[in-house]
């Protein structure tokens, strides 16, 4: 059995403007211990749909319709104690900025012992900080720092305490918010090193929402393609890569600079990301695609299997469309 | 290939502020090294590329390349003249010379003023006093920045166009006064990655047909590898390594450099995961390590790195390095060492 499900989720906004939009029509699945990139710029949606993963959308945000399913049960249905005991435990997140995740007045080792304790109470604050200190050392750091207050680490630091308290309730699913952005490129190496490492190690699932390309060819397996608050394009790591489908994946790739490369020249895509606050009848990127024909404007896409396993929207590969 | 901005010696320290009970006792206020003696010369027409982590002292060199920080020690010569002496008249003819575009152009625009007059502020500075003199030249500025029509978005506010745009108005502002030399610091770390190139191509489009000379200050190696015609790396205050572009992403040769080069993720999920990692973070700038400050760091670090700072010295074709590793003396140690 799948260990996530999402089936046709919408998620919408209250805004001054009206409704927006975030999440359009996004259904996937994932696999025990599969790692899931899902790479897209901001405004995309993305971060909104790694928040109703945990049904952690901030009030003004509401699941208008679909389903996710983490082993089988639907987390949108859960309340109270229910919904505590699966965040953490079942599934858990790492937010983008370690600055301000961490409570400033609150040493590391309370912050370990309050979400431990908070699931188990019967655990002692001691074995709790015992427990936090052997995570600690996975981390690559000592566990004196436990009666460090945050200011004291630095932001590599930081991010790695993180990532440690996502893991400290053995959750199935971790899901990582462009966990190094706000990190320096050596930094954001160690990081993803840790990050592979714990995969292995505590054999997660994970779900790593990031704008860069060259984050997810490191540690992903399977990459989605958000645009505009839908999914565009689903393979497997190699395939998005090597033959992407998708005209905007196809542009985003050569866009990206890459360090490796001898090319010298990059490309760019014209126009800005759309605006989600008015309906957009047809393709979302339709009015950016070099590729645009009169169908795309007025037909939206839908998701489908093109090739075996490769997932795309886009009406350039329906039947008989060259 | 003459010179546009030269620095000799540069170094900016920042005082740490005491705190009660050491002013009490009168403990010596420590002092941040943020630049600690960066020499470096800009050449007139080139792209040069400054890249640095955080903490640094990038964004201080930009500043102090500026006079927007005076050295605490050490020359800023720009066109010949040592900028910290200028007054009066030669200050104010320095300011139309030299422009910054800053990092974040949400920070950089009031948001209560429309962006044709945010783009026409420094104009009406310099002593155009006629407004509509004034409106035509910012409207032309805006049409080579990309505003189409341009008179649709002068009246505009910031929050009425997107980030992509608002960097285009900060550009535009930069270079309303035609200066000669620019310096941008971070110009699209804000901007999302479809936005980003094209950003940096009409700051080398405007570069060409303006004759400016750039001075791009980023984290971003991949910036200087496709923008840089030279490159110099920062290291907690100091250039640790600085040639052409061709000469450093061929033969880096410092070993922060080669780290830093090899810590970029790279899109393609087959490129070999063969790194060199590196331990640690930057140092603290209040008390960097003694001698070469990356030996902490270093994966061959050897005695000498701990006792004696190395220069920066030529090492090959414009190529400067400052690393032990490359001296005489230091292949002789290091030979020793591996035996």
């Amino acid at each position: 059995m799948a260990l996530l499900v999402v089936k046709d989720l919408h998620v919408s906004y209250a805004s001054p403007k009206g409704e927006l939009r975030a999440v359009h029509g996004v259904s996937f699945d994932m696999q025990e211990q599969e790692t899931l990139g899902i790479v897209g710029e901001s405004g995309c949606g993305k971060s909104t749909l790694g928040l109703a993963l945990l049904n952690l959308l901030p009030p003004q945000g509401k699941v208008t319709q679909g389903k996710i399913l983490l082993d089988g049960e639907d987390i949108l249905s859960m309340q109270g104690e229910k919904l505590r005991q699966v965040r953490g435990k079942m599934v858990a997140m790492i937010f983008q900025d370690p600055m301000t995740s961490l409570n400033p007045v609150k040493k590391i080792g309370d912050h370990f012992a309050e979400a431990i304790r908070a699931h188990d109470p019967e655990v002692t604050k001691e074995e709790a900080l015992e427990k936090a200190g052997t995570i600690l050392n996975q981390l690559g750091i000592s566990s004196d720092r436990l009666n460090d207050y945050p200011h004291q680490l630095s932001g590599g630091m930081k991010q790695r305490i993180m990532i440690g308290l996502g893991v400290a309730l053995d959750p199935r699913l971790l899901i990582a918010d462009e966990p190094t952005t706000s990190l320096d490129v050596v930094i954001e190496a160690q990081i993803l090193d840790l990050l592979r490492q714990l995969k292995d190690s505590l054999k997660l699932s994970m779900i790593l929402i990031t704008h860069s390309l060259g984050v997810v060819a490191e540690v992903a397996d399977r990459i989605a393609i958000m645009y505009g608050g839908e999914i565009f394009e689903l393979a497997d790591v190699r395939t998005i890569f090597k033959n992407p489908l998708f005209p905007y994946t196809q542009l985003l790739l050569k866009l990206v600079p890459n360090v490796a490369s001898k090319s010298t020249s990059l490309e760019w895509i014209p126009g800005s990301p759309p605006d989600l606050s008015s309906p957009i009848p047809g393709c979302k990127f339709a009015a950016r695609c070099p590729y645009v024909f009169d169908r795309c404007k007025v037909d939206p896409p839908t998701l489908r299997e093109v090739r075996p396993a490769h997932l795309v929207a886009c009406h350039l590969y329906d039947e008989g469309a060259k | 290939m003459t010179s546009i901005l030269a620095m000799q010696e540069v170094k900016k320290h920042f005082p740490v502020k005491r705190s009660f009970i050491e002013g009490l006792v009168g403990t010596k206020a420590k002092q941040v090294r943020a630049v600690d003696g960066v020499s470096l010369d800009i050449i007139e027409g080139e792209t040069f590329v400054l890249v640095g982590e955080s903490g640094s002292g990038k964004t201080t060199l930009g500043k102090l390349a500026l006079r927007v920080y005076l050295p605490t020690s050490g020359k800023v010569i720009f066109e010949g003249k040592d900028i910290s002496a200028l007054r009066g008249k030669g200050l104010k003819d320095f300011r139309k010379s030299a422009q910054m575009v800053y990092q974040d152009p949400v920070a950089a625009l009031n948001p209560r003023t429309r962006i044709g007059e945010a783009i026409g502020e420094p104009l009406r500075f310099h002593g155009v006093r006629d407004s509509s003199a004034r409106r035509e030249r910012v409207l032309k500025m805006m049409r080579k920045v990309g505003f189409d029509p341009a008179e649709d978005f002068f009246t505009r506010y910031p929050h009425e166009i997107s980030g992509g745009q608002r960097q285009r108005v900060v550009i535009a502002r930069a270079l309303i006064l035609e200066p000669r030399f620019v310096v941008a610091d971070e110009p699209v770390a804000m901007l999302d990655v479809s936005i980003r190139a094209q950003i940096l191509k009409l700051l080398l489009d405007l570069k060409g047909e303006m004759n400016l000379t750039l001075l791009i200050i980023t984290h971003d190696i991949a910036i200087a590898k496709y923008f840089a015609d030279r490159v110099a790396i920062m290291y907690l205050g100091q250039v640790v390594e600085s040639a052409s572009k061709d000469e450093v992403f061929e033969n880096p040769m410092h070993p922060y450099t080669k780290a830093l080069f090899s810590s970029v993720p790279v899109p393609d999920p087959e490129a070999s995961r063969r790194r060199l990692i590196i331990k640690g973070e930057i140092p603290s700038a209040i008390t960097p390590p003694p001698g070469c400050r990356f030996n902490p760091r270093c994966p061959y670090v050897f005695d000498r790195c701990r006792v004696e700072d190395p220069m920066l010295r030529r090492s090959g074709d414009g190529h400067l390095v400052a690393c032990h590793l490359y001296d005489r003396a230091g292949q002789r140690a290091e030979g020793e060492h591996s035996h």
